[in-house]
């Protein structure tokens, strides 16, 4: 057995020694390598160049960075080790060289050689190739453990340290598990596309309507790129909830705990969980919870806010709900309670405590029992709460009261009963705890007891017992009739005065107004006809007369009667009748006048005969008045 | 021994019967309107206004507007003062509860005692202001033009008004059909009262209806309240508005409600100013 373990040990340390020939026989040995062979444009790849010596340290290192990319950083730790073996002492110096590259440019590169001064000379250590493709295209880059910052204040462990695992790369002991290492993503955790560049904060709560007094649970994350180095938070603002009673739900705030990855716009993010708190809304509307901000001191970061967020609170409902429910006592609660001493004298007191269990929006007071000579004092109140299981706000809260007895004999206390809403099931419920009965010896001698205060609001009037009921009430001015009848009936009165007005002037125009001239030529050219047909010859010929006058009136709008022939004449041509027609009628006209006046009288031959001769003209004139010109007018008429 | 078991288990099942029989009258109460008033009327008869309290707000939240559950719920509060274990607003509620019984009711012997019991309320109050050095005015009254239309019912005013309609119609039609001078003069003088009088009654009427649609009023239920000017910010040089006195609520609006308290215009936190229900 023995012999089996020196075997193992000469051959490793014969492995050993032909291992480290070739680096003795230059003096140094240089290795190097890159981070990644395929990043995406825009990221960021590592050359690390590793020179160690036991001869001389190795110093000044440099790298070109080749072409399509850009230095952004680069660092070198020079260590330097002694170690003494059976009294031999071995030097060992070392360089560790890192550069930081961005890349600008699509395409295959070659990075390297970086090289170190060594011996009077540069010794260059290996160059490698790097493949940037275009962004979303490229495998997550393996990452190595990142060291604490040498400079870091905080020394990367300090528990002084406000922000301490806020970061990765800053403090890693407290995210241990390396989140490139298989990457695993959370798909709860994936947003469509990041709010920010390097990291964001992303709020969220897990409902948006709620009951006043119903715990809405308020989570904040940071997210963190994993390709990019993260830069150390400041000014930091919490988010405000002013509606609502907030209550964390972490144990410790100034830590970030990593949560998980998540695959946000195609990139991989680590998730920390900054905030978790319990809100409890005050009033009902639409709530507001304003946004968690902090800083970012590095380039293209600065200030990260969280989103501003919403929730629709309403009131619990009323159906069901029990008497004494105070809007706001939401939860689920049970209450216990102890009271001693269980015997006292007569105006003593005894000690009630009651424990208040359960999780959500806890009252800060308990409806005690009403119950004649028992006086509850203000009670002291103690609380053990916190975060509870399933992310709920809970714990106990315990109220200790002194009750004074007033009365003797045995007092029960009744009991405390709470009224609450229980958001689980959508329910009210009552959690109720019994006091107990106290015995109470009368006092022998006479107490002071209570202070006997100053009457306050005397003489009130005695409670009614019978509700007054409800009577459905109608309105007049809520009828249109009524206020049409209102306005309607003296506007009406008026308006039926004014229109009798206006029909009887109408009527009394239409009265004075004479008939129409063709109506009157009507008739009396039947008139005409009917004499003409008697012996009666003046009769006949003074209706001839008449009925010509008229027809002339009515065809020409001439009134010939008390004119003399030749005016008449130029009236009938102005009137558009042909001379010699206007003659015609004069003439017959004149011989009518004359007839009617002749002292030997008129055979009924003659008033026929001149009422052939009328007719004719009437039908003369009829045509020469649509074929002549329309009259211009007769002073006349 | 199975005879002992027996009745054991039929024990056992009489007690869960009655226990379950206990747990369904909490939920009748609770359910049932009149039981509610019954409760709060053993409850104040019994001197415990806390739970009278409960079963009248309790009511109230279902909805029920009745007069005298205003009435009593006033006089649970002021009990509650009287009793020692008063909260605070409680003057300013059971000032509530008898504004309320004032603007319900139709019994005037209720109408009576809610104003005997409103004015003991503002009294208390008074005395207490009295004693902090703050003003003492507690009731600043109703404009002019509101105390007007409030002289009568809003149908009141609206018969007037009609009957004033009627009358000028009349006077209208009279002098027109009438020939004598004398009747002709009578009936242009009614007509031209007649004509004032439905006009000055309608727009009371109008008024009455429009205070009944559109006026909001509240009491305010917390001690001392500041007014806020639009800002939210406590207003200078405005008295602290006594508890208990009635507001005009002019507009609420994220939480805050305009009020016009005694010629003051100003904000108050919306949970100050208790609405009065209407008829």
């Amino acid at each position: 057995m023995l012999a089996e373990l020196m075997g193992i040990v000469i051959a490793t340390l014969a492995t050993l020694v032909a291992w480290s020939t070739p680096a003795l026989a230059q003096g140094i040995d240089l290795t190097g390598n890159v981070d990644a062979s395929e990043i995406e444009l825009g990221d960021t790849v590592t050359y690390t160049l590793e020179a160690s010596s036991s001869t001389e340290a190795p110093s000044d290192p440099r790298l070109n960075p080749p072409a399509g990319f850009t230095l952004v950083d680069s660092g070198a730790s020079p260590t330097h080790m002694v170690s003494i073996i059976n009294g031999r002492r071995t030097d060992k110096h070392g360089l560790t060289a890192r550069w930081r590259l961005r890349s600008d440019r699509l395409g295959t590169f070659t990075v390297g050689p970086a090289s170190v001064a060594f011996a009077g000379g540069r010794r260059s250590g290996p160059s490698h190739r790097v493949t940037v493709v275009a962004p979303g295209t490229g495998r997550p880059k393996p990452r190595r453990p990142q060291r604490p910052a040498p400079f870091d204040p905080f020394g990367g462990g300090s528990p002084l340290d406000p922000f301490r695992g806020i970061f990765p790369g800053i403090d890693d002991d407290l995210s241990p598990s390396d989140p490139f290492a298989g990457l695993n993503a959370d798909p709860n955790l994936a947003l469509d596309s990041p709010r920010g560049p390097i990291a964001f904060l992303h709020a969220t709560v897990d409902k948006t309507r709620a009951v006043v007094g119903e715990q809405v649970t308020l989570t904040v994350y940071l997210y963190e790129d994993l390709q990019a180095r993260q830069g150390r938070p400041s000014d930091v603002h919490e988010a405000t909830a002013t509606d609502f009673v907030k209550r964390s739900l972490l144990q410790d705030e100034t830590r970030a705990v990593h949560v998980g990855n998540a695959i946000v716009g195609g990139r991989p993010w680590a998730v920390k969980l900054v905030r978790k708190n319990a809100l409890f809304p005050l009033k009902t509307g639409r709530l507001a919870i304003g946004p968690m901000s902090l800083t970012i001191s590095q380039t293209r970061v600065g200030q990260r806010e969280s989103e501003t967020l919403h929730v629709d609170v309403s009131e619990p409902p009323v159906a069901n709900r029990p008497a004494g429910y105070q809007i706001g006592d939401t939860g689920e609660f049970s209450l216990s309670a102890t009271t001693a001493p269980r015997e006292i004298d007569q105006h003593g007191a005894v000690g009630v405590t009651v424990e208040l269990r359960g999780n959500g929006n806890m009252p800060a007071t308990l409806p005690t029992p009403e119950i004649p000579g028992v006086e509850w004092l203000e009670p002291q109140t103690r609380d053990g709460l916190g975060p509870v299981s399933n992310d709920k706000f809970g714990g106990t809260r315990t109220f200790s009261y002194v009750v004074r007895l007033h009365k003797d004999g045995a007092i029960d206390l009744g009991e405390i009963r709470l009224p609450y809403f229980d958001p689980t099931t959508r329910a009210y419920a009552v959690a109720r705890t019994s006091l107990g009965i106290v015995q109470v010896q009368k006092a022998a001698g006479r107490d002071a007891g209570p202070d006997v205060a100053e009457p306050l609001l005397p003489n009130l009037p005695r409670f009614r017992t019978a509700l007054e009921g409800s009577r459905e009430e109608t309105f007049l001015t809520e009828r249109p009739v009524y206020w049409g009848a209102l306005f309607g009936a003296p506007l009406l009165c008026v308006s039926a005065i004014a229109v009798s007005g206006a029909i009887r002037k109408a009527r009394e125009r239409r009265a004075s107004a004479g008939p129409a001239p063709s109506q009157v030529a009507r008739e009396r050219r039947a008139e005409a006809e009917a004499a003409v047909k008697r012996d009666d010859g003046k009769a006949a010929l003074a209706a001839i007369a008449r009925a010509f006058e008229a027809e002339i009136l009515a065809s020409t709008g001439v009134n010939i009667r008390g004119t003399s022939g030749d005016g008449a004449v130029r009236e009938l041509e102005d009137a558009g009748v042909p001379e010699g027609t206007a003659r015609s009628a004069v003439k017959i006209l004149s011989e009518c006048e004359d007839a009617r006046f002749s002292p030997s009288g008129v055979s009924p031959e003659t008033a026929q005969s001149l009422w052939k001769r009328t007719k004719e003209a009437i039908d003369a004139i009829g045509k020469g008045k649509t074929s002549a010109p329309p009259p211009s007018g007769s002073g006349s008429r | 021994m199975n005879r002992k078991l027996s009745l054991a288990a039929l024990f056992a099942c009489v007690a869960l019967a009655a226990t379950a029989r206990a747990d369904e009258d909490a939920p009748q109460e609770q359910m049932d309107p009149s039981a509610l008033f019954r409760g709060a009327q053993e409850a104040l008869a019994a001197d415990r206004p806390g739970e009278a309290i409960a079963k009248l707000e309790a009511l109230a939240d279902r909805g029920i507007v009745d007069a005298v559950a205003s009435f009593d719920r006033g006089l649970a509060y002021a009990a509650r003062v009287r009793a020692g274990a008063e909260q605070p607003g409680d003057l300013g509620r059971a000032a509530h509860g008898f504004e309320e019984t004032r603007e319900l009711t139709r019994d005037p012997s209720l109408a009576a005692d809610a104003t005997s019991a409103l004015t003991i309320v503002r009294s208390e109050v008074a005395r207490r202001r009295s004693q902090a050095g703050d003003p003492v005015e507690i009731e600043h009254g109703f404009s002019l033009g509101r105390s007007i239309v409030d002289v009568l019912p809003e149908n009141v005013w609206a018969v007037v008004a009609l009957v004033m309609a009627l009358a000028l119609s009349a006077a209208i039609v009279v002098r027109r059909r009438l020939t004598l001078p004398r009747a002709k003069v009578a009936a242009t003088t009614s007509g031209a009262i007649a004509g004032s009088l439905l006009l000055i009654t309608s727009v009371l009427a109008w008024a009455a209806r429009d205070a009944r649609l559109h006026l909001r009023e509240g009491v305010v239920v917390v001690p001392n309240a500041r007014l806020l000017d639009g800002r939210h910010l406590a207003m200078d040089g405005v008295a602290p508005v006594p508890e208990g006195v009635r507001a005009r609520i002019v507009e609420e609006s994220a939480g805050f409600s305009r009020v016009v308290v005694g010629g003051a215009d100003g904000y108050l936190p919306s949970s100050a100013v208790l609405p009065i229900a209407k008829r």
